[in-house]
């Protein structure tokens, strides 16, 4: 099963947690992969159910984007947040779900991110390929060996 | 032998191009992706991505899933490989992001942030 789930605790309100995942404002500012940074003209954020967002991450060094996107499934200001999440024109049924669980936790907030694919049924075409591609690889291997050999 | 040379022909064909290169890293470190999606990220027309794509899958590099997507082609591609390897990458990702958040939360950048004083605590 494709599916994962992380806690962390934050330093900060609730209300600012939810706000840090919701506001398109703010989302740009941490929402990126290392080596990349997310400029806020990509974003739009309609935080409703059936509404939808969408970001680029665009990487540093060779400009070349990674547009992201999804349909919000569930709000429920501060506490749950619920969205699919993947290239803006993947079918949002067949998407992978992020569902962000907040908690008070003393002053601070408890975070839990909890994502899940949906499963791929394997292609019996991918197989065949995979095989073909193994036996070459092999045959490879014994190239390069008979190379070094003759050396 | 004159069949495994071909193929290696074709495999160094396919990487020695820098484009193709990233079209690969960028299957691998974000899975699947369709001619659309490419193009619009190397802002190319479609028929040259497909080009591309045709040399990747030629030389049994990259192949088309059932969802007409383009996905890398692995060598040992059982199902319970697959998932660890989605898990592991999507969870450092979100781990990376995480990291972040906690640093925006706690920067200057974050509106409003004043420390609450230890005798006002919010009631919640």
């Amino acid at each position: 099963m494709k599916q994962f789930t992380l806690e962390r605790d934050f330093d900060a309100p609730i209300d600012e947690v939810w706000r840090a995942w919701t506001d398109p404002d703010q989302v740009g500012a941490w929402l990126h992969s290392a080596g990349g940074h997310t400029p806020r003209e990509s974003i739009r954020f309609d935080v409703r159910p059936g509404g939808e967002y969408r970001y680029t991450m665009v990487n540093d060094e060779t400009g070349s984007r990674y547009p992201t996107g999804g349909v919000f499934r569930e709000v429920q200001e501060p506490t749950r947040l619920v969205f699919t999440w993947g290239h803006p024109d993947d079918d949002p049924d067949a998407a992978p779900v992020i569902t962000l669980d907040l908690a008070p936790q003393g002053t601070g907030t408890r975070l839990t991110l909890h994502l899940a694919a949906i499963e791929d049924i394997p292609d019996p075409m991918d197989t065949l390929i995979r095989q073909g591609w193994a036996t070459g690889f092999d045959q490879l291997g014994e190239l390069l060996t008979g190379a070094a050999a003759r050396r | 032998m004159v069949r495994a040379t071909d193929e290696l022909s074709r495999v160094f064909a396919a990487l020695a191009d820098p484009t193709r290169r990233d079209i690969l890293s960028r299957l691998r470190e974000h899975g699947p992706v369709t001619v659309g999606q490419l193009a619009a990220a190397y802002a190319m027309s479609r028929p040259a991505v497909s080009q591309h794509l045709r040399v990747l899958a030629d030389a049994g590099l990259i192949v088309q899933d059932a969802r007409a997507q383009w996905r890398e082609c692995r060598l040992t591609d059982d199902g319970l490989t697959n998932a660890r390897d989605w898990i592991e990458r999507n969870r450092a990702d979100w781990s990376q992001r995480l990291d972040n958040l906690a640093t925006h939360l706690a920067g200057p950048a974050t509106t409003a942030k004043t420390p609450a004083p230890p005798t006002n605590r919010r009631a919640r």
